[in-house]
Order: C-alpha cells, then sequence, then structure tokens
C-alpha cells in the first residue's frame, strides 16, 4: 500500500450463498479511497456479486445469505443500525445496462433528492446542473431537459445514470460492467469520467475488458470461482502477477 | 407440404372472418331492430325521457342510462384502487408463498357464476346496507359493491401483468439510488405501469357495464333517476334483461334500442382508452 | 291451443311432457291473451282455448275444465305486525298513494314494495285482481325477475312487501290476510280469498279425441303435481271443471 490510508470499503472473510450455492468464500479486501478499483474475472466468477454485496443489493436475491464482515468507514454495513437508504446513498450504482427510469431527462437526474425530500427549486436546479455537470452530460443535455430520457443515445443514457447516481451525493461510486453495452466511443468517454471521478470518489468497477481493466483503474481485484485469487496495484497485476492462475487468464488462455 | 400449409392457413383466415362477421351480423342486427324506434319517438325524447312504461307507449331510457354511469363509476371507485393495491402487493411486496396461494383463489373468484354473487348481494349485503345505511337496501351502493367484488378478478391480473411487466431494472436502480422500496413503488413502478393498468380499468369497466344477472338482483330496477348512492336504479343491461322475455311489437323494438345504446357506451369507452395507448409515453 | 300468457307457461311446460310421453300429433301452444284464446277456442281456430279469468256471461258455447288455481299472496317479513290489508290499501301502497306503514295500522317506517317486470305473469294478475284498470303501478318502485328474489327480499328487510304466487310462499315470509280473509289452499279453492283466478281450459262443444287425451293428461296426478312445483295451485282429479 503507498500510504498508511484507511480503506474505504473492508471486507473481512466474507461469505456469500445463494441457497446451497456459494458465490463468494472467504473474500477480504480492502479498497482505498479516491481510487479506482477493477474487479475483474471470467464470468460466473463472483465479481458482481462481490460488487452487489458492498451496497447490499443482494438483499433482493431471495434465498441470498451472508456470513462474516463488511465495513463502510469503520461501520459495519450488515449491522441493525445500518439503515439500507443510508448505505445505498453513500454507496451508489450504475448497472451493466442504462436503466433510466421513463421519465424526462430533468426528473431523472433529480429523482434520488426528491425521493429524499429535497424541495427547493433553486437547490434542484443546482444539483441539476451540478450532476449532469459532473456526468459530462450538461453540454449534450442542457436544452433537452424535459425530454424523455428514453430518447437519448445509448452512451447519453448510461452518463445520466451517472448523473442521476452523482446528485445523491454519494462516496462510493459501484459500477457493474457500465461500458458492455456501448460503443468504444462512449466507453472511452466513460472511462474519462471515471477519472475524474476517482479524484472525489472511491470509484469500483466490474469489467469483462482486460484493457479497459488496465488502462483505466489504479488498482485490480482478480477473482475466481467465487474466490479473491489477487488483489494489488494495476500495473503490478497485469505485468507480474503473484498468482500463476492470474498470469493464466491475463495472458488470455482461459475466459 | 405447400398445400397443406396452404390448407390450414386459410381455414384459419376463414375461423377469424367467421368471427368478426358473426359479431357485426349481431351489431347489425340489434341497430336494425333498434332503430326504427329511436327515429319514430325521436332521438332526445328516447335518450332523454323519463318515462318508461313500455306497455302504455312511453319508451325514455334516461333513468336507466343515469343508472348504467352511477353504478359503473361505483363498480370502478372500488374495484380500481382496491384491484390496484391487491396487485401491487402481490406482485412487490407478498412472500412468494403467499402470493401463489392467493393468485388462483384469485382466479377463482372470477369463474364464480354472477347469480351467486347476487344471491349473497341480497342475502348479506343489501340487508348490511339497509340497516346501517338506511333506504332499502337495493341501491346504486348494493350494485357497486357487488360489480366492484365481480371487476376485481380482472382489474387484479391486468395490473398484475402489467406490473411485473415493468423491467427490473428500474426497480433496481431506484432502490440503488437510496429509495426506499415504496418510493420505488410509488415513483417507479406504478408510473412505469401506468398504460397496462389503464387497460386493467377499462376491460373492468367493460366487464362493469355489461354485467346483468347480480345487477338485477340488488339494483332494485325502480325506473327512476336514482338521487343517491342509497336509491335504488335501473341499468341498460338489467331493463333489457327483464323485460325481453315478453315483450313485444314496440317494447321489444325499445328494448333493442336500449341494447344500441349500451352497444354505443361501450364503442366510447373503447375508443377513448384506444386514444389514450395510441399515444406515445406522455413526457411528464 | 291458444289463450292466455299466464297459463301458457305451464301448458307448454305440461305438453312437452305430454309429447315425450306420447306418440302422435304434436300439442302446439301459443299465447295472445285470455279473451283470445276464448274466441279461438269458439271459431275453432283452437282445438283448446285458455283462459285465466272466468267466462262472461255472453261467452257461451265452451265447456270448461279447470286445470289449477292462480292464487296470489301479499307478503310481508314475520317481524312485521301488519297481518292484513283491504285491497284498497293494497292498491294505495303499490300505486305509490300510501307510503308509510303506520298509515296502515303498523309500526312507523317507509313502505317498501317490490313489484314484478313488465310482462310477467304475476304482474299481470295483480295489476288485473287488485290494481284495476285506473291505476297503475307506481314506476320507481323495486322490481325483481323472480319470485325468488322477491321473497328473499321481503325474509330481510322488515319494511318490504310483495306479491308472489301462493304456491311459493315458504315460512320465511308472511303472507298476510286481504280483506280479513288468510290465503291458503282452502280459501283459495273456494273463492273466499279474492286475489285467484281459474286456469281453465275451453272445448267448444265435446272435445276431438286428440283434445281429450291433453286434457287427460293434466289432470294426471304427475302433471297437477307439476302445477304445484310450478307455484299454481293444483285441482284434484275430482274437481275437474263441470260444462258450462
Amino acid at each position: 500500500m503507498p500510504e498508511a490510508q484507511l480503506p474505504k470499503l473492508r471486507a473481512r472473510n466474507l461469505n456469500l450463498y445463494y441457497k446451497a450455492f456459494h458465490a463468494l468464500s472467504d473474500v477480504t479486501l480492502d479498497i482505498l479511497p479516491q481510487t479506482i478499483t477493477a474487479i475483474i474475472g471470467p464470468s460466473g466468477c463472483g465479481k458482481s456479486t462481490l460488487l452487489r454485496t458492498f451496497n447490499r443489493m443482494n438483499d433482493l436475491v431471495p434465498g441470498a445469505r451472508v456470513e462474516g464482515e463488511v465495513t463502510l468507514d469503520g461501520e459495519d454495513i450488515f449491522a441493525p443500525t445500518m439503515s439500507l437508504v443510508r448505505l445505498r446513498r453513500r454507496v451508489g450504482m450504475v448497472f451493466q445496462r442504462p436503466n433510466p427510469f421513463p421519465l424526462s431527462v430533468r426528473d431523472n437526474v433529480l429523482f434520488g433528492p426528491r425521493a429524499h425530500g429535497i424541495t427547493p427549486r433553486d437547490r434542484l436546479q443546482e444539483i441539476l446542473e451540478a450532476s449532469l455537470k459532473g456526468a459530462g452530460l450538461w453540454a449534450d443535455v442542457r436544452d433537452r431537459l424535459d425530454e424523455p430520457a428514453l430518447d437519448l443515445s445509448i452512451g447519453a443514457q448510461q452518463q445520466l445514470c451517472i448523473a442521476r447516481l452523482l446528485a445523491v451525493e454519494p462516496e462510493v461510486i459501484l459500477l457493474d460492467e457500465p461500458c458492455s453495452a456501448l460503443d468504444p466511443y462512449s466507453t472511452l468517454h466513460i472511462e474519462e469520467l471515471m477519472r475524474q471521478l476517482s479524484e472525489t470518489y472511491t470509484v469500483l468497477i466490474v469489467t469483462h475488458n482486460m484493457q479497459q481493466a488496465a488502462r483505466a483503474s489504479d488498482r485490480s481485484v482478480f477473482m475466481l470461482l467465487g474466490e479473491l485469487v489477487e488483489e494489488g496495484p494495476t500495473e503490478q497485476v497485469f505485468t507480474m502477477p503473484r498468482d500463476e492462475r492470474t498470469e493464466q487468464y491475463i495472458t488470455g488462455r482461459f475466459g | 407440404m405447400k398445400t397443406k400449409e396452404w390448407l390450414i392457413e386459410k381455414t384459419l383466415l376463414l375461423m377469424a372472418l367467421s368471427a368478426v362477421a358473426m359479431l357485426a351480423l349481431i351489431a347489425i342486427f340489434v341497430f336494425i331492430e333498434g332503430t326504427p324506434i329511436m327515429a319514430r319517438e325521436g332521438l332526445g325524447h328516447f335518450l332523454l325521457g323519463r318515462k318508461w312504461a313500455p306497455t302504455k307507449g312511453s319508451f325514455g331510457i334516461f333513468p336507466m342510462i343515469v343508472g348504467s354511469v352511477w353504478v359503473t363509476i361505483g363498480a370502478l371507485v372500488i374495484a380500481g384502487p382496491l384491484g390496484l393495491a391487491c396487485a401491487v402487493f402481490l406482485v412487490e411486496i407478498a412472500p412468494r408463498k403467499v402470493a401463489d396461494i392467493v393468485r388462483p383463489a384469485i382466479q377463482l373468484l372470477a369463474g364464480i357464476p354472477s347469480v351467486v354473487y347476487g344471491f349473497v348481494g341480497i342475502v348479506v349485503l343489501v340487508p348490511l346496507i339497509r340497516e346501517h345505511l338506511g333506504g332499502p337496501g337495493l341501491s346504486v351502493l348494493a350494485a357497486s359493491i357487488i360489480l366492484g367484488v365481480m371487476v376485481l378478478p380482472t382489474v387484479i391480473s391486468i395490473s398484475q401483468d402489467a406490473l411485473e411487466a415493468v423491467p427490473r431494472t428500474y426497480k433496481e436502480g431506484a432502490l440503488a439510488l437510496g429509495c426506499t422500496h415504496w418510493q420505488a413503488i410509488t415513483r417507479v413502478i406504478l408510473p412505469a405501469a401506468r398504460p397496462g393498468i389503464t387497460v386493467a380499468i377499462v376491460l373492468g369497466l367493460g366487464r362493469a357495464i355489461g354485467e346483468t344477472m347480480a345487477v338485477i338482483m340488488v339494483v332494485g330496477n325502480a325506473v327512476k333517476v336514482p338521487a343517491g348512492l342509497l336509491d335504488p336504479a335501473r341499468t341498460l343491461t338489467s331493463n333489457i334483461a327483464l323485460e325481453m322475455a315478453y315483450a313485444g311489437g314496440d317494447h321489444r323494438e325499445a328494448l333493442f334500442a336500449t341494447g344500441v345504446v349500451l352497444f354505443m357506451f361501450i364503442m366510447l369507452l373503447n375508443s377513448l382508452a384506444a386514444l389514450r395507448f395510441g399515444r406515445r409515453r406522455p413526457s411528464p | 291451443m291458444a289463450g292466455s300468457t299466464s297459463i301458457q307457461p305451464i301448458a307448454e311446460l305440461l305438453a312437452d311432457r305430454y309429447m315425450a310421453q306420447h306418440a302422435g300429433p304434436a300439442v302446439e301452444v301459443q299465447g295472445g291473451g285470455s279473451s283470445a284464446g276464448i274466441r279461438a277456442a269458439l271459431s275453432g281456430a283452437a282445438e283448446i282455448g285458455m283462459s285465466s279469468r272466468q267466462l262472461k256471461p255472453e261467452e257461451t258455447g265452451l265447456k270448461e275444465y279447470l286445470m289449477a288455481r292462480d292464487a296470489i299472496a301479499l307478503i310481508v317479513h314475520p317481524g312485521n305486525p301488519v297481518r292484513s290489508l283491504t285491497k284498497e290499501q293494497v292498491r294505495g301502497i303499490f300505486s305509490g298513494r300510501v307510503q308509510r306503514w303506520e298509515a296502515v295500522g303498523g309500526r312507523s317506517g317507509a313502505i317498501t314494495f317490490i313489484t314484478r317486470e313488465e310482462g310477467s305473469g304475476t304482474r299481470g294478475a295483480f295489476e288485473e285482481l287488485v290494481m284495476g284498470k285506473e291505476t297503475e303501478i307506481a314506476p320507481d318502485g323495486i322490481v325483481q325477475d323472480s319470485t325468488g328474489a322477491a321473497r328473499a327480499i321481503v325474509a330481510t328487510d322488515p319494511d318490504a312487501i310483495a306479491y308472489i304466487s301462493l304456491g311459493m310462499v315458504t315460512p320465511e315470509v308472511a303472507a298476510i290476510a286481504l280483506d280479513g280473509v288468510q290465503p291458503t289452499h282452502e280459501s283459495a279453492t273456494d273463492g273466499t280469498y279474492a286475489l285467484t283466478r281459474p286456469f281453465l281450459l275451453l272445448t267448444k262443444g265435446e272435445p276431438t279425441p286428440k283434445a281429450r287425451a291433453f286434457l287427460d293428461f293434466v289432470v294426471t296426478p304427475e302433471s297437477q303435481a307439476t302445477i304445484a312445483e310450478e307455484g299454481y295451485i293444483p285441482v284434484k282429479p275430482a274437481g275437474r271443471g263441470s260444462g258450462a
């Protein structure tokens, strides 16, 4: 570790079961603040499951059961005192397929703030502008704020989803293969955006795309069959993997 | 092989056409039978006349029009919110096991013959209304409640389909933003399901306005414009069904004319619905 | 056979039964009303005429066969203290002039009267026997399209009154006296109870063999049982009509 930075998120002996299926086994991991951490690995290795543990989206899956500990700034996220609503405001998520609501651009961005009870008009306008700017979308949509979000291009829709997330002022941003539905140009756009976001936020990205992980992340986590195989600075993981399996995966021998 | 397929195709086409032709024939028949008396009596007289004494030459169906409208709206006021709430509960809130039991039970509700609803209405509901709210019990209110219950399965199952058709990602997106489950339902899922829910309501309306048997039993069938929910009334359908068996001559024509009016009502309703869905999702 | 629309349903039912049991020419039943039935029998247009009223003195030359009696009972809730009404009071109630039970000696309360639909035979009989030519049943009364429904309402509503065939009266409702005469099988048969009418089958002179066979069938115990089931008052085979 570069400095004695306190981890933002920390998983200790994390096990997750979907009924009898052991989806995550004994994962122990620290996520540093203001860095981009990429989680890589073949399909079904548990990388999305791990990501969804951090904002407890797995709670929606019937039969999911968690053992072990996950903390956010030292606070146990599974503690009974932890409010799901508060957790998810602090740990936001962008999904694989852009999922803007069937509302206008404006209503999408302001959805979170409104749900959390912010009503002054000028305050909402501020949030709207700041969030869209933060997602690099302001220039494109400033004149189309009241048009249906579903009319935007798919890349812009994903940016809108990021803007929608920024509007609730999270601390951690979880990106679940955010570019898999996008064209290369939009993908680059999102990667640039991630870089900017990491100045303020802790960013975690699950990706299939090796190049993306290599060029856009600070640290990388390699997972296989629900196990965390290797974790370290991206450069080291990609050039001098300590584990044989990591090397095999990175060099394209499987996955 | 080719000829076989050709044959199947044409047979299906023929079947489809004959179904449509039958409907058309029924409509034409009703119009042919019903329109002459409207012309003779004068449309205004027929639609707005308040005296219905068909064996004595008075044919005014205004009370029945008002009765139908009241009863149908009443049924909707009951079945709409209740059905929607039930659908939301089944889709979003109820544990799987509960939903698996409740769903078939609701389907069962749709299979109960309407005369049973009517009978329960007479024996249970009507006395309740009479004792606690006053009036003769046989009333617009009684008919609305019975119809509301009868329409529930339609409203519930179609709303349910609409809610289930809402992409999961909408709900996930809302939850990931820190919304409560309830906020996700009211702010995303329900608005997204709105077109389907409208269909549910319109189909429910159609069933309510056309239902006859149960209504005859509990609505009182008095030929007068109801002054309130506790007053008896007569609906267009009950007017036809009550008197058709014995009617002859002008009386019979007047009943067919009642059918024409009912037909127009349902057409109007359906085209209103079509108009609403025809439009693209309105941008809020 | 042709005539009274009140007799028509039961006559059709019996004709079906008759044809099912007997080979031979079909029995055809038509309506038209009692007067038309009498005319048809006289003119020979029908082998059997049907009349649900007594013949008038001037209508002669026909043989009468009594197939059944129709008696109409006025029913109220068993808890209603009113147990007797005059014909005039009943007329007042159903025409809408009398609206309160206390006006006819009952408890305080609004009267809910239940009538049958336009065209019903029971309604026709009630209009003929009670309302008369000059008064109409008020249009804003409750209308039910079956005896069962009318009875079910009276059974639960202490303020309701309805008229149904005497044969359909059950203990859940109370049949009340009219002009002091309680409707019973006996009072209906001997004619002291006013709301009765005979169901007469008429032939011009001696019936044809075909007509004779049907007339005999009508008074068999099975047919009379059917008549009772349909809510009419059967006549014993012994009560068969004498010539007029």
